[in-house]
């Protein structure tokens, strides 16, 4: 097919490593951040998670340069280093850092640990739960939302990251009631079974024909590769994207996002 | 009567209609209930700390540090729970000497797989859960772990040294003792000097459900009843094993599925992690939730397949079967889950597939090792069955140098023949094999690609292309009870269903199935819609609740339908006949005299009538009712089914493969199923594409790895590969219609039909597009790397690789068998 299809999620993975950022990343977490975790916690480690943490350390040992398109940089943080290894800091006081955002047209303002994930407030905090998580390596998609009108994996940044950003998640996206036409177009075309990678889709989808009004089956595919659903086998959720696009989902814009 | 829909006198039939499922608004808009949603006063949140051994001893376990942690609640390791904490059950032991071991919620002195849990923290956030988590500090001595399939059914390395033996269960049927046909060895020793013995070792690798909600639970014990809401197939399962474990009155727990995010078989079971939250929210007294995290589920939810499958299959010199032998080793992994050893015992019926064997013997060893627990992953025991023999069928095919679908049409059995019992004792109610292969040549196109592969084959184009055969049939709608007990099962296959009459008009349908994603909330509004006469628009579907639906069975083995659809017909009925006195008594006409037909209670020959909801609300008020008479049209149904019924269809898939790299693309795929009448065609579509895509997964890019010291490597989403939109096609459809004759509504089951069908057409269409190379058989999932090795392994004439089976000569048919080769 000469698809990226699975052998690319490295490059998500990349991402990830990439925008922990080098404060996030810090001696003791960033190479070597296994080897760290055994020594600290012996025999009580998550397996899962450190053999995610041998995955970064092989990755950050070898040369990976950032990618060329623009991700969000964290603002500076007074205080702790946030950091998503979640690594145990149990006796240490955690800093609260004030955040000010727009999420969903409504102004909001927190205070958050600096390591909070932009998905976890959003879910936590904030109750939008219809936002999802589904995956701890940033190859679900599920969580994705829109930062300043461009799609995002939520997981895959920190709140504080957010900081002064306008946010736009699935439960944004219909305004005054009316659904946006590609929420429309997943419901006409059976684009969903569970629902559960359907906010992420939807978004991702919304994304992709803001981008492209009038993609080919190959451009949609390519567009949603970094979204997982396990139900549907996509052919609907193609086949909703080319609906939407036929009805002039590309011509709008996502949510409070004007 | 305010705020019912009229349905229009014109309109036709619900059943049939591509209707747009109900339950989407709610999921397109993200106002979804998932259990992690759950937010509880005074909540507390769990984490686990897993082991990273795959079989070790728990020498001490230090969690002073974890304990002192800011905002932890407790600290609690096997040994503090030993005597509470229960043994999670197992509803299916295949043999009455099944050995099965303990299977502690959190182990106490001893791990057998890495995952297991070892210690639970609770705090009072989910961060601070898992930050002590990491503080707390276990020592194990490391012991031998089983962990090859095959050694350890040898007993080489003991998984748990305390029962003496891996072995678990050993399972057999034989048609000669069953008395449903001939001894398949003397079938084989005939046909070893006048016929063809095909000997096959075929492998199915392990997978993972990998569903996309992770498992979650919430309990809450502050009520009278304690309250667990978790992401589950099988609330009301759940409920009762709950009840059996702890000792709990049954009437004190109540069990919700609220949306719940995918399933497969994945959530066909009652969990560790259930127990323990169970556990905790009663010694705490207050509400704990625990979410797991995809590392988690990947390492700890149950897997499936993983199967040694050894077949041997007899044929005379024309290509008609004569037996079928196959000998099993199934890997049940660390414990005996709640049906684990039943999953291979299914397959045991649909060896024999669609065709008229004369004789059949399967053997099932099931095995304990230090791995992941095993269980149902859609299709359950079927698809592995399926692939066996469908991948035999084009090998008997090869061997005699014809086109594959010559040995099926001469093997199966024909449309006449139905209803038909089969060597493995099912009878099979209809179908009409003929119809849906002809159909998915057609669909695919079937000659014109063939002709396409002979000219790439005649050019020497590095680029070959393979056509891949399935033509499937599965047992599903889970189940007779009768049939249960006979296999030793623990519960019955019967299904439950209530519907309310409300005095608006509207009606409620109690189903005692619990959804995830199947559209049950629409195709059984289609139905009682039509039963009742009412508008779609006016059925509102309730399930998942232990109090709301207080009975039932759940949802797996494609039974939601066919089982819980016709237990809602005949509560339907029951209402039926109920109103009907009462439409007498209003009518002042005789009970003899009134006819019901759509929605509307009529005096024979008059035009005197009553719709229901008229009837509903006159019962509701009770002020005129006759004498003797209740004052309700609710009603109850339980539906036993009496027998599974057998969605078939024939599916073709083409793949390329670039022989220079090994790298295979599927090029088109083409079915017609035939799953009888259909409800809703466009639920029907999804649930053939996801089950597709399932199916093709397993023979393309899915597989459970573990390293030597039994951790599992494919333990997230970036090694565990999930197929994404650019790795799939556009699949190309359609249905023949042989309604099953078991039910009232003529259905058969379609979660499972896709995933059952797809594995073996793709494998089938690599293994034919390298053929001529002298290639016979890839295991999966057939990686370019494995793809390219066969090549090689022919090309350089070397020692034949686990991947790459010998050549043998399709030119000379009935000779001497070729031997199974993936030692
Ligand atoms: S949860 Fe964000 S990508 Fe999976
Ligand atoms: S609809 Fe279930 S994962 Fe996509």
């Amino acid at each position: 097919m000469g698809r990226l299809g699975v052998a690319d999620r490295h490059l998500d993975l990349a991402l990830i490593i990439w925008s922990m950022s080098d404060e996030t990343l810090n001696p003791g977490y960033g190479a070597g951040c296994a080897a760290a975790l055994v020594e600290r916690t012996p025999g009580a480690v998550d397996p899962g998670r450190l053999a995610f943490y041998r995955l970064l350390d092989g990755l950050l040992s070898t040369p990976t340069g950032p990618p060329t398109s623009g991700q969000p940089r964290r603002p500076t943080v007074e205080g702790d280093a946030g950091h998503t290894c979640g690594h145990a800091q149990t006796t240490l006081e955690r800093p609260m850092t004030k955040i000010n955002l727009t999420v969903d047209g409504a102004k909001v303002s927190d205070d958050v640990e600096p390591r909070m994930l932009l998905v976890q407030y959003l879910r936590e905090k904030l109750g939008k739960t219809g936002t999802v998580i589904g995956c701890d390596t940033s190859n679900c998609g599920a969580c994705t939302v829109h930062l300043n009108g461009t799609s995002v994996k939520s997981c895959n940044m920190l709140a504080v990251q957010a900081e002064g950003a306008e946010v736009t998640t699935i439960e944004g996206l219909a305004q005054n009631g009316t659904l946006h036409p590609v929420q429309e177009a997943f419901r006409e075309c059976h684009g969903l079974q569970c629902g559960f990678c359907t906010p992420g889709m939807i978004m991702q989808s919304v994304d992709l024909l803001n981008e492209n009004p009038n993609p080919s089956e190959e451009e949609i595919r390519l567009g949603l590769e970094g979204n997982l659903c396990r139900c549907t086998g996509y052919q609907n959720i193609v086949k909703s994207v080319q609906h939407a696009a036929a009805h002039g989902a590309g011509a709008t814009t996502s949510g409070a996002q004007a | 009567m305010t705020a019912t829909t009229e349905r229009p006198a014109d309109s036709t039939k619900e059943i049939g209609k591509d209707r747009r499922r109900k339950e989407d608004q709610r999921l397109i808009t993200g106002r979804t209930r998932w259990t992690d949603n759950i937010v509880l006063p005074g909540m507390l949140h769990v984490a686990m700390v897993r082991s990273p051994f795959a079989h070790a001893t728990i020498t001490n376990i230090d969690k002073s540090v974890a304990e002192a942690a800011t905002n932890v609640v407790t600290v609690i390791t096997g040994a503090d729970v030993a005597e509470e904490q229960g043994g999670l059950p197992n509803a299916w032991p295949i043999t009455p000497d099944q050995i099965a071991p303990v299977h502690s919620p959190i182990a106490v002195d001893r791990v057998v797989f890495a995952g297991e849990i070892v210690a639970v923290i609770v705090a009072r956030s989910a961060a601070e859960a898992r930050d002590a988590a990491e503080l707390v500090d276990v020592d194990y001595d490391v012991l031998p772990a089983a962990l090859d399939l095959k050694e350890a059914a040898e007993d080489k390395v003991l998984a748990h040294p305390d029962l003496g033996t891996n072995k678990s269960a050993y399972w057999t049927f034989d048609s000669a003792q069953a008395g449903t046909g001939g001894n398949v060895e003397e079938a084989i020793t005939k046909a070893r000097t006048d016929g063809i013995v095909i000997e096959r070792e075929y492998r199915q690798q392990r997978l993972i459900p990998a569903f996309m909600e992770p498992r979650s639970t919430v309990v809450d014990p502050t009520g009278e009843q304690i309250t667990m809401w978790s992401a589950t197939q099988i609330p009301h399962i759940l409920k009762f094993l709950l009840a059996a474990v702890t000792g709990v009155s049954e009437a004190k727990i109540r069990v919700i599925a609220p949306d719940v995010g995918g399933g497969f078989g994945g959530k066909l079971q009652t969990t560790p992690e259930e127990f323990i939250t169970f556990l905790l929210a009663r010694r705490l007294g207050k509400p704990v939730k625990y979410t797991e995290t995809r590392s988690e589920s990947l390492m700890a939810a149950h897997h499936g397949r993983d199967q040694w499958q050894k077949l041997t299959l007899a044929a005379d010199k024309d290509g008609k079967v004569t037996g079928l032998k196959v000998d099993l080793l199934a890997d049940m992994g660390s414990h005996i889950s709640l049906v684990g050893g039943g999953v291979p015992v299914l397959g045991a019926f649909m060896f024999n597939a669609i065709y008229k064997f004369p004789a059949y013997q399967f053997n099932c060893q099931t095995v304990l090792t230090n791995k992941t627990w095993t269980d149902a992953y859609r299709g359950a025991g079927r698809p592995e069955a399926t692939f066996g023999i469908e991948r035999l069928m084009d090998e008997l095919a090869a061997e005699l140098g014809v086109d594959p679908f010559v040995v099926r049409e001469k093997n199966w059995i024909t449309a006449e023949e139905f209803p038909f019992t089969t060597v493995a004792g099912l009878e099979y109610d209809s179908g009409n094999y003929e119809a849906a292969t002809a159909r998915a040549k057609e669909l695919f196109g079937y000659d014109e690609l063939r002709a396409e592969q002979m000219a790439r084959r005649a050019s020497g184009d590095p680029v070959q292309l393979g056509i891949g055969v399935s033509t499937f049939t599965e047992m599903c709608g889970l189940a007779p009870s009768r049939v249960l007990g006979s296999l030793d099962y623990g519960a019955g296959g019967w299904e439950h269903a209530s519907v309310r009459m409300l005095p608006t008009g509207k009606v409620e349908v109690l189903t005692g199935v619990s959804g995830h994603g199947q559209g049950h909330e629409t195709a059984f509004s289609q139905i009682a819609a039509d039963r009742l006469g009412v508008a779609f628009e006016d059925v509102e579907i309730l399930h998942g609740d232990t109090m709301v639906s207080h009975k039932g069975l759940d949802t797996y083995g494609s039974r939601s339908l066919v089982v819980g659809g016709e237990a809602i017909v005949k509560a339907a009925d029951k209402v039926i006949e109920k109103a009907k006195p009462i439409a007498a008594h209003l009518l002042e006409a005789s009970v003899d005299d009134i006819e019901f037909e759509a929605g509307r209670f009529s005096v024979r020959g008059t035009d005197q009538g009553l719709a229901i909801a008229e009837i509903a609300l006159a019962t509701f008020a009770a002020h005129n009712l006759p004498d003797g008479v209740e004052p309700s049209l609710d009603s109850d149904a339980t539906f036993d089914p009496v027998n599974f019924n057998y969605p078939h269809g024939t599916h073709l898939c083409a793949m390329e493969v670039d022989t220079e790299t090994g790298q295979v693309t599927m090029r088109k795929y083409a079915a017609c199923d035939d799953i009888g009448n259909i409800i809703n065609p466009l639920i029907v579509e999804g649930q053939l594409h996801g089950g597709l895509v399932q199916g093709i997964a397993q023979a393309l890019w899915e597989e459970a790895v573990y390293d030597d010291a039994g951790t599992l490597v494919s333990g997230s989403f970036v090694d565990y590969l999930l197929p994404t939109a650019a790795d799939t096609i556009n699949f190309d459809l359609d249905h023949t219609t042989s309604p099953a004759t078991t039910n009232t509504l003529g259905t058969k089951g379609v979660g499972e039909a896709g995933t059952i069908a797809s594995t073996p057409a793709v494998v089938n269409a690599i293994v034919d597009a390298v053929r001529h190379l002298g290639i016979n058989d890839i295991q999966m999932p057939c990686t370019p790397e494995r793809v390219w090795n066969a090549i090689q392994g022919v090309h350089k004439g070397g020692a034949t690789e686990a991947a790459a089976m010998p050549h043998f000569d399709p030119a000379e048919p009935g000779q001497d068998s070729t031997e199974g080769s993936a030692q």
